[in-house]
């Protein structure tokens, strides 16, 4: 059976919910925190951006292997984050990559609010 | 009587059939749609042809440490993807053999992970292919297949859906 269809601002939703759970404190989510994240490099090798580039409206390619991947930002690639059971794969994989951790519902949320910014 | 013709025919019957045969064993069924969509989404989605099953076991066993990337999936697509891959493994010979443990006394290093590319057949089959093509940033690396090979999502891997970048 597939996975409940989602769109990129339910998942937003779902990410603000558990960051008010988690922290009195929660100040909202910030693109531009999302953004420099996504574009810097986390003390390992990689950044986001060193597979998805550094425009997430355009394809990126694979650091390693050079596949070209598809777009990221829902504006480019309205499949995106559509599928909650796969965005939580990939987050769980990638920020293992480049932070070496899982990362933290705010990270996961201002990474998002900054993809769905970009148009 | 074998007339001209008839020699002509049957040298044209023959030569055709010594082209068909590398071909064919370029092109790989084998499909599986979690295969497809797991494997093939930062890498094209290796033939299962192409390794040994216990080289398979090795890579499948192994997903959050895979060739410098974690990989890891949940436990029932991991199974379901390994014995499709196992299925349809390859033998020896083409098949790259699977990588050796290390027997140094005490070491604790797990063995490389086996690579498609380190099998004599894949050397073989691409060793008119100059270092300078897989450096373009068209092509990057010989996991790229379909750089160059672009029915490679197909599984067809034949001489007629080549074209190298130049």
């Amino acid at each position: 059976m597939p996975a409940q269809a989602v769109v990129a601002s339910d998942l937003l939703r779902g990410y603000e919910t558990a960051a008010r759970a988690q922290s009195p404190a929660f100040q909202g989510f910030s693109a531009d925190r999302g953004g420099r994240l996504f574009r810097t490099p986390q003390g390992g090798e990689w950044s986001c951006a060193s597979c998805h580039g550094e425009t997430p409206t355009g394809p990126g390619r694979h650091a390693k292997t050079a596949k070209v991947i598809q777009p990221l930002a829902p504006a480019a690639n309205p499949q995106r984050f559509t599928d909650a059971a796969q965005v939580e794969k990939w987050f769980r994989r990638n920020c293992g990559d480049v932070l070496r951790r899982e990362c933290t519902v705010q990270e996961k949320g201002d990474i998002l609010s900054w993809l769905v910014s970009v148009k | 009587m074998t007339g001209p013709l008839t020699r002509i025919l049957m040298a044209l019957a023959l030569a055709s059939v010594s082209l068909q045969a590398p071909a064919d064993s370029r092109r790989f069924a084998a499909d599986d749609p979690r295969w497809r969509a797991e494997c093939g989404s930062c890498h094209t989605a290796f033939p299962p042809a192409l390794l040994t099953a216990p080289a398979w076991r090795q890579v499948m066993g192994a997903l959050d440490r895979h060739y410098g990337a974690d990989a890891s999936i949940d436990a029932k697509t991991a199974a379901e993807i390994g014995a499709f891959l196992e299925r349809n493994a390859g033998e020896r010979g083409r098949a790259a053999p699977p990588a050796v443990a290390s027997t140094r006394a005490g070491a604790a290093i797990a063995p490389p992970l086996p690579r498609i590319a380190d099998s004599a057949w894949f050397a073989k089959e691409h060793r008119k292919v100059p270092a300078s093509t897989i450096a373009r940033p068209d092509v990057g690396s010989l996991a790229n297949c379909a750089a160059c090979h672009t029915a490679a999502d197909r599984g067809d891997f034949s001489e007629r859906a080549l074209r190298v970048p130049r």
